[in-house]
């Protein structure tokens, strides 16, 4: 059987295609980097409010979560009354409150849009990472407390540029 | 299942193709959906997703989502690679050649997970994409074979379809249209066997982890050996028949 053999302006054409795509796909990684890395850092809580709500009339009220509804929500998840997140690499997390700091255990989950938390004696808990930048982290989770909607946590990042100074 | 190509398909093998491999699409998206967070067998979401990620500015995550489907889109294309180019040298070479390479992807899924798999974002985003490509393999595959009749995992399609024909069937001309009816057959066929895979996976995660790509894997396996075996059979009752003529005919010369 004879073999055909390609045109090679179509395997040009191919050739080009594919490493468009090659090209796009790397240009779109370096221009920002992994949600793994902006994670990494200290995190300070900085509000809880309702993203969605179920009914108009709830609405139409404040979408603030006072503290106590906060303690309410999170009675049974292992973030209860964090006020600090600190992500380390190698997926530990560690969750300060006061002068006591809680250990975990954190992955990324899909795109990096879902934060696992795994602790030892409770279910694994989901979160959508629905903002993650230099500064700021916003986190959204599901609640069926009162029959409300989604929970909007926003955290603030500290920034240590005075100790990377120091060990300079 | 595999032996036949296009027309000359039977809604029997249709049916046979489409329940197998949307059985095992519908595993393998079900689990990765529990374990990743990912849709793997779909891209439609994927699409949204991207222009999503490209007007929030996320570059990293739109360039994830790129890659995603870029995998489903070069499963396809293999696929339909290695029908169009060995197709003529041997039909069920051909066309199991793509299911043995969605085998080995799913495979590799499975054992990775199962003994390697320390859920890290990276591999996260590799093995999803390992699990697109195996999903375009196997869509390419039998949209190729069954001249685009069967697409086992669109089902955004599907139901399209399955709504046109139900509204058609409301009138007696084309209920009484085989041709519509057998289609009918083979949609509903894929769709339940795509939950009932779906429904399976999500049953059997919980006891076996990522030990499922291997059942998603042996589904295909079955394919691929259940049309050997056809085919085994097919020769050696055509040599009966050939032995049985041979030594009739001199007989039958017999001044």
């Amino acid at each position: 059987m004879k073999k055909k053999k390609y045109n090679p302006k179509i395997r040009l054409i191919y050739f080009l295609a594919f490493g468009g795509c090659l090209t796009l796909f790397v240009l779109m990684s370096a221009l920002s980097p992994a949600p793994d890395t902006v994670i990494l850092g200290k995190w300070q809580e900085v509000s809880w409010e309702y993203e969605k709500l179920p009914d108009a009339k709830e609405a139409s009220l404040s979408k603030a979560i006072s503290n106590t509804v906060k303690n309410e929500i999170t009675r049974d998840l292992v973030i209860h009354r964090a006020e600090t997140w600190e992500f380390l690499p190698g997926g530990k997390l560690l969750l300060h409150l006061e002068e006591k700091s809680t250990p975990l255990h954190w992955t990324l989950k899909s795109r990096g849009n879902i934060l696992k938390l795994d602790h030892e004696k409770t279910s694994p808990e989901h979160y959508n990472l629905q903002v993650l930048n230099e500064d700021e982290m916003i986190l959204y989770f599901n609640t069926d407390l009162q029959a409300k909607g989604i929970a909007k946590m926003k955290f603030k990042k500290i920034h240590h540029k005075d100790y990377a100074q120091k060990i300079q | 299942m595999l032996r036949k190509f296009n027309n000359s398909r039977t809604i029997k093998e249709n049916i046979q193709l489409g329940s197998l491999t949307a059985f095992s699409a519908g595993m393998v998206n079900v689990t990765s959906v529990i374990i990743f967070f990912a849709f793997t067998s779909n891209v439609t979401g994927h699409y949204a997703i991207l222009a999503e990620e490209v007007s929030k500015g996320n570059w990293y995550q739109a360039a994830v989502v790129f890659a995603w489907i870029f995998m489903f889109f070069a499963g396809n294309f293999c696929s339909n690679l290695i029908i169009i180019n060995f197709n003529r040298i041997n039909t069920y070479a051909a066309h199991a050649a793509p299911l043995t390479i969605e085998i080995i992807c799913l495979l590799v899924v499975g054992t990775y997970g199962q003994f390697f798999y320390k859920e890290t974002l990276n591999e996260t985003e590799i093995l999803v994409a390992l699990m697109l490509f195996a999903m375009g393999i196997q869509n390419g595959l039998t949209a190729s074979i069954s001249n685009f009749s069967v697409k086992t995992t669109h089902l955004t399609g599907l139901t399209t379809d399955l709504g046109l024909l139900t509204s058609m069937f409301t009138k007696k001309e084309y209920r009484e249209n085989k041709s519509l009816r057998a289609r009918a057959s083979v949609l509903f066929a894929i769709a339940t066997s795509y939950l009932s895979g779906g429904i399976f996976a999500g049953i059997v995660y919980q006891q076996i982890g990522f030990m499922v790509f291997y059942i998603a894997s042996l589904v295909i396996g079955i394919i691929i050996c259940y049309e050997y075996y056809k085919i085994k059979i097919r020769k050696m009752v055509w040599n009966k028949k050939k032995k049985s003529l041979k030594y009739k005919t001199p007989v039958m010369s017999r001044p």
